[in-house]
């Protein structure tokens, strides 16, 4: 058994979970997969750290968090100037009745530091210690950061319309 | 919005969303090249960003690569070897063979080597169509421009870096990359419709194999000396450890000893030693 052999089964363990997080952190299902694979390789060259690590998945989701952040700079960054404009995106008439698209479109309402905590303490179900630790912040800070994006979302009308439908 | 609540629905928002399997071949290879472009640096050498799988590293003239490394990923499903000398590239099987038409525009995803009949029209490329051409001799026919020094299997090449530019006649975007390799004389030209990561990935796919020969293209020399051109082509067959077996042909209108056909075909990558009949004129 090789050094890292548990490292292959953090990854099938956990390589749908990570993707989808990235998913709802705001990557497209492409990036998604292209981001957690670079994130796992960071995560392999740093293994012998990574596996002691006093909280394994808070270590990784920081990795993911930071990654993502990061590919968010860089895309900008490179942004180039078009001579046309592209077609400008407008809301989905149908948003109330797509679950998916409902949901990211509230998540584009967060700031961005408020979205990683939602991600993390909700969809990754870290807890409130795990989420600070990965974001790198006060416990009180991703507690803030919740309070305030559950706060807009209860108030999201495409959420709003999926819990009158349900 | 309660916790349980938005757990739910964070869930169900992407439950149905397909993701592939995990990518644990490809995540080793990048933590590899990540281990080898920080022991580099650790030495002082110049950056590095070595590629496992395709025995592929590029090294930066400067402090950090300017262009995304090249990538280490062989096709995905089978392939099959194409070469020049002992620069080969991986293609996926399903890959034509000069599927081109007019100037050389591609029909379909199709490697191009030794493209002799061309007809002189112009055809827009269509969109998401792939291809890579390889060739000896000069590399500026390709307008090629050296702009970072890569190491490929262990020789050094140079790296065209990957623009895309809208196609004159349908405005689909094409872009190109190109490695050439000084000391063996091939260039692999890369060209796609669909993005310029897939020219970065497929110039991914060069490998320089010592345990492979490609039969190399004949025809760039009818023009480039005065001897016969099948003379010249059987010195560079010897020269690449090939085993040229000579056959005779009655051509009207053609000089003795000029080059009419090859068999395999070029691009064919062959053992060293093997034999390739050249058929010549009698």
């Amino acid at each position: 058994m090789t050094d890292d052999s548990d490292f292959t089964a953090y990854v099938a363990a956990r390589w749908g979970a990570l993707v989808r997080a990235a998913m709802l952190l705001g990557c497209s299902d492409p990036e998604a997969e292209d981001l957690v694979q670079t994130v796992l390789e960071r995560c392999l060259v740093k293994w012998a750290k990574v596996r002691v690590a006093e909280d394994r998945d808070a270590y990784v989701h920081r990795i993911l968090v930071n990654t993502f952040i990061s590919s968010r700079r860089r895309r900008w960054s490179g942004e180039r100037p078009v001579a046309v404009f592209p077609e400008r995106a407008t809301p989905d008439e149908t948003a109330g009745v797509d679950m998916t698209d409902a949901v990211m479109r509230a998540l584009e309402r967060l700031g961005q530091d408020q979205r990683a905590a939602v991600v993390l303490r909700y969809y990754a179900h870290l807890t409130d210690e795990q989420a600070a630790a990965a974001l790198g912040v006060a416990v009180g800070t991703v507690k803030s950061r919740l309070s305030r994006a559950s706060k807009i979302l209860a108030e999201d009308p495409g959420l709003a319309e999926l819990r009158g439908a349900r | 919005m309660t916790e349980p609540n938005l757990s739910d629905v964070l869930d169900r928002a992407v439950a149905d969303k397909v993701v592939g399997p995990p990518r644990i071949d490809a995540i080793r290879s990048g933590a590899a090249r990540i281990r080898r472009r920080r022991r580099a640096g650790v030495a002082g050498a110049v950056a590095a960003i070595v590629a496992v799988a395709g025995g592929t590293a590029f090294l930066a003239q400067g402090p950090a690569a300017t262009q995304p490394p090249v990538a280490a990923d062989p096709p995905a499903g089978p392939t099959r070897l194409v070469g020049i000398g002992q620069v080969a590239v991986a293609v996926p099987v399903t890959w034509g063979r000069n599927a081109v038409r007019c100037g050389g525009t591609p029909t379909k995803d199709t490697v191009v080597i030794d493209l002799r009949h061309l007809t002189f029209c112009m055809a827009p490329r269509p969109k998401d169509t792939e291809s890579i051409e390889l060739a000896g001799g000069n590399p500026k026919r390709f307008a090629f421009r050296s702009e970072e020094v890569v190491e490929i299997g262990g020789v050094r090449a140079e790296r065209q870096r990957t623009t895309c530019a809208p196609g004159a006649l349908n405005r689909v975007e094409t872009c190109s990359g190109a490695v050439y390799f000084p000391t063996l004389g091939v260039i692999i030209h890369a060209q796609s419709s669909t993005d310029a990561a897939t020219v970065d990935r497929m110039l991914g796919w060069v490998t320089v194999a010592p345990d492979r020969v490609g039969v190399p293209e004949p025809w760039y020399h009818e023009k480039q000396s005065a001897s016969p051109s099948g003379t010249k082509y059987l010195e560079q067959l010897k020269a690449l450890g090939l085993r040229p077996v000579v056959e005779t042909k009655k051509a009207s209108g053609q000089f003795a000893g000029d080059l009419l056909d090859v068999r395999p075909a070029p691009g064919t990558v062959l053992t060293p030693g093997a034999a390739v009949t050249v058929v010549v004129v009698g």
